[in-house]
């Protein structure tokens, strides 16, 4: 059963999983207010920050639907990781939102919306955040372990029954609560910094070795025959604008309010600081797109489809397992693994946070909860994150396809908080009614869309209109519903107050 | 096209490696000064407290 993965490999693994243990647990001593448990006291300088939103951003998921789109696309699939280090410059050069959401000195962003929108949309903002956060999460560690089972040689299918992957992913989910409930987000920065080192220098061998050992023309070869120029020029692809914009408006979406790389914005020392991880962290979405598209592409140009079989996803995974030697094997492993606990450990704390800062607002309102109680509900909650993944993302089963899944949930929230995010921060007129309208179009739209596909009479349809057309769809009627309800409350309600001029 | 993928493609390499040792480094530091800030912080909120 074992390919190329040794007892050499396994000790890589097990000293790297011991040096986080130590490395996480030895900072919860500095914990002593929810300050310093969620946003780390704000003392995080830039080079921490760096590694940190890195580290983060790449878990196994990323690796395996980039190294998907590697495959399927061409190097055409790492158009998404271009535009969002577009995206990122932007922002971090211009500050745009990032800059009145760090200053307003919050926690989350549904903080900031209720200082503009109230405690309603705050409250609501916080549910959809959650929900859209959690869901997307739940496939984290299902797809971590297949590929953790794939790239050491075994076979998931023979592991249906015998359930070794669920008792792999749950000793590793352990490891990751446990520092992550104990230390919050000290010990999420600390371990998030190993693990970046780890993971890069992993990634950045493996590809080097693919450069060597394959070489470049091989695998321009193999996009030309398979794909022929859409293979590198995404406008040729079939759908190809509509490709390019879906995913303009995802990651700018992403950049501004995907809680997760928000936090490190929000943990930062100064705006000044925040802005700057943004801005040299930017290429960093390229590389995240394009190293593990190369090695998909590399799958592409050595496997027969034989050898990879009707899932593409499992395609990179396969390749590896084959292609790497002894002892570089176990430093890709834990590698990957580093790359998997750093984000499942920072999402399991950003989730929580808004959990804590904003769904519980309501329950804070009469009497606050001192620091210690707070630091102790914050813990609580983040264990309970861990059971959820637990139950949901590993003994239950999922069913459909990886990449409509992550679509779906990530565009339930991300279309309605960045037109309320921007609407928050430049727009005199926004109000609560058009801030309600656009959390409720952009989370219905998309999971119309989906139940559309769903149903035979209808699916037809769905496919005819696409998940591009309907993505672009939910942004434009999520901002549409922004301006109406904002425009409606103010000519409505506020003009019979005589409140419009004032 | 494939000049472009090339370019990108190795400054990718060169700049992931470079940028992963400099932050390498440098974040080694900014996590001594994290630190000590949240230690002096810590100190300084307990004082207040039995004062």
């Amino acid at each position: 059963m074992l390919s190329l993965f040794t007892f050499l490999d396994a000790g890589i693994v097990g000293f790297y999983l011991l040096l986080t243990i130590i490395a996480g647990l030895a900072v919860r001593k500095y914990v002593g207010k929810v300050e310093h448990y969620l946003v780390a006291g704000r003392e995080m300088n830039l080079y921490l920050g760096i590694a940190s939103l890195a580290a983060t951003e790449f878990g196994i998921v990323t690796c395996m639907y980039t190294a998907q789109n590697g495959y399927k696309m061409g190097f055409a699939g790492a158009t998404p990781g271009i535009l969002q280090t577009i995206a990122m410059l932007v922002v971090g050069i211009t500050g745009f939102c990032i800059k009145p959401l760090r200053d307003a000195g919050v926690m989350t962003i549904p903080e900031l919306f209720q200082k503009r929108f109230g405690s309603t949309v705050r409250w609501l903002a916080g549910v959809v955040i959650v929900l859209g956060g959690l869901l997307n999460m739940g496939v984290f560690l299902r797809t971590g372990g297949e590929f953790l089972l794939l790239t050491a040689g075994f076979n998931p299918e023979a592991f249906v029954q015998s359930y070794h992957l669920e008792i792999m992913m749950t000793i590793l989910l352990v490891i990751v609560a446990l520092y992550t409930v104990l230390g919050g987000m000290l010990s999420v920065l600390v371990t998030d910094f190993l693990q970046f080192i780890i993971m890069s220098l992993s990634m950045l061998v493996v590809t080097v070795l693919i450069f060597i050992k394959i070489g470049w023309t091989p695998l321009v070869e193999a996009v030309k025959t398979h794909h022929g120029p859409a293979g590198f020029n995404p406008f040729l692809m079939d759908r190809g604008w509509e490709f390019v914009l879906f995913n303009l408006c995802l990651q700018f979406a992403v950049v501004l309010t995907w809680q997760a790389v928000i936090q490190r914005i929000l943990s930062a020392k100064t705006t000044k600081t925040g802005r700057q991880i943004y801005m040299h962290t930017s290429f960093f979405f390229t590389a995240r797109f394009l190293i593990p598209g190369l090695w998909g592409i590399a799958a592409l140009a050595t496997l027969t489809p034989e050898q990879i079989g009707n899932n593409t996803l499992y395609a990179m995974p396969k390749f590896l397992s084959v292609f790497l030697p002894t002892g570089l094997m176990g430093i890709l492993i834990a590698g990957m693994l580093a790359a998997d606990m750093s984000t499942d450990s920072a999402y399991m704390l950003t989730w929580g946070g808004v959990i804590y800062n904003d769904i519980l607002a309501p329950f804070r309102k009469k009497k606050q909860w001192t620091e210690k109680k707070g630091v102790l509900i914050n813990r609580f909650i983040v264990a309970c994150i861990g059971l959820f993944l637990l139950f949901y993302g590993l003994w239950y089963p999922l069913k459909g396809n990886l990449w409509d899944y992550l679509g779906v949930t990530g565009t339930i929230y991300l279309s309605s908080m960045s037109v309320l995010l921007i609407a928050c921060c430049y727009w005199k007129d926004a109000n609560n009614w058009g801030a309600i309208g656009a959390i409720l179009c952009g989370a219905i739209f998309p999971i119309g869309f989906l139940v559309l596909q769903q149903l035979p009479t209808t699916s037809e349809w769905a496919q005819h209109i696409g998940p591009y057309k309907s993505g672009i769809a939910s942004y434009v009627v999520s901002g549409s519903a922004m301006v109406i309800g904002s425009l409606a409350k103010k000519y409505l309600v506020l003009s019979k107050k005589g409140g419009v001029s004032s | 096209m494939t000049i472009f993928w090339l370019i990108i493609a190795i400054f990718c390499v060169v700049w992931y490696f470079t940028m992963t040792i400099y932050v390498g480094i440098r974040g080694f530091f900014d996590i001594q000064e994290m630190l000590l800030a949240l230690k002096s912080d810590k100190k300084s909120s307990s004082s207040e407290k039995n004062f």
